[in-house]
């Protein structure tokens, strides 16, 4: 796997070989009042209407092989809340420099396992803490995170939940709401009510 | 009745929460970690009025903005004999939260596996988010009682960002 070269934490230089191509199609709401269902998790993302450059496919394994790196390094630690760990302090940059690529990578690995859920997880506050680039790698987030909602995994649905509060998106109200009106686990269900609430104000 | 604290991450005590007829479950012991056999904890007043100094304590450690989970245990519902308990000055820049720090002392392994059992039978299990957090931070900033220079860069950052000072 090639590696990675990981860009400081405040680079905001944009690489000549990252453009925002949209690799895959992006489901849209369709109306403020009709609850939009996410598309099958299937046709997300590995469905595209057109194939990635191989430019793009490159980056994406690279990134990919980079995040896996990572996971392996962070797999025995403590993680906490508000502390960094080699996850968090090289996700960011990743996510800063490389956009919607780095989500593409992310929910690849995601969808074929090739990462835990313990990984994911602990990535996923950092989709909506993050500062975006643009709205294709915005759009990317905030779908990767909605359909994190509806994992096997609790601790996975409970940081998707994270992710949509500081994402601060609205269109994530209704699945927040449809999330929390399913979830089985009463303080699962709680932090879910509270990220659609905390959207809604 | 006095009420303690602990930092934890919900995430682990989701499924231990779930069926309290179920074993405890092990991802709940990684909140419990000791320092040579001490547990850190806060005491919070029976009427809570401190609770936000100690969010704002808590959070003045932080490397970034991020939301907390807590755990907050009436000291009635701990097993006995109950684990021996000193006053030490917790780990904050924050000075006002520091003198509500306590620490149990000379743990066992059984009485962390019983407080754990404790925690997800008993305790409030609350969740403050990253948007609540930044806002207690930066409240305490404007009221004077915190320096913007004592949080760390990317906190100091978050919070200019937002337009919360």
């Amino acid at each position: 796997m090639t590696s990675l070269p990981i860009p400081p934490p405040d680079s905001s230089t944009t690489p000549d070989n990252v453009l925002p191509f949209q690799r895959v199609q992006i489901p849209r709401s369709t109306s403020a009042t009709t609850f939009p269902n996410p598309p099958a998790i299937a046709e997300f993302p590995v469905t595209s209407t057109s194939p990635a450059p191989r430019s793009d496919e490159f980056l994406v394994e690279s990134i990919q092989g980079e995040i896996q790196r990572l996971s392996r390094l962070a797999q025995d630690e403590v993680f906490e809340d508000g502390v960094h760990n080699e996850l968090s302090r090289a996700i960011q940059p990743l996510l800063q420099q490389y956009g919607q690529l780095t989500v593409d990578a992310l929910s690849d690995l995601y969808i074929t396992r090739l990462i835990g859920p313990a990984m994911i997880s602990e990535v996923l506050p950092w989709l909506g803490r993050t500062e975006v680039r643009d709205s294709l790698d915005r759009n990317s987030r905030f779908w990767f995170l909605v359909y994190s909602l509806r994992d096997s995994n609790a601790s996975v649905r409970g940081e998707a939940a994270l992710g949509l509060a500081s994402l601060d998106d609205k269109r994530a109200i209704p699945y927040l709401q449809q999330a929390a009106a399913s979830e089985s686990i009463q303080l699962l269900r709680r932090r879910l009510r509270k990220a659609a609430d905390e959207l809604l104000s | 009745m006095a009420l303690l604290l602990r930092k934890i991450r919900h995430k682990r005590w989701f499924v231990a929460t779930h069926d309290l007829d179920a074993p405890l479950p092990a991802d709940p012991l990684a909140d419990l970690n000791t320092n040579n056999n001490n547990l850190s904890l806060w005491e919070i007043f029976p009427d809570r009025s401190n609770l936000d100094d100690v969010l704002v304590g808590l959070a003045a450690t932080f490397d970034h903005v991020s939301n907390i989970d807590l755990a907050i245990v009436d000291t009635t519902r701990l097993s006995s004999p109950v684990p021996q308990t000193q006053m030490t000055n917790g780990r904050t820049t924050y000075a006002k939260a520091a003198s509500y720090h306590r620490d149990f002392l000379d743990l066992t392994a059984q009485q962390i596996i019983e407080f754990a059992d404790c925690i997800r039978r008993h305790a409030s299990l609350e969740g403050f988010s990253e948007r609540e957090v930044a806002a207690l931070l930066a409240q305490a900033i404007r009221e004077g009682r915190l320096d913007l220079s004592d949080l760390r860069p990317d906190v100091q950052t978050h919070l200019q960002k937002k337009n919360l000072l």
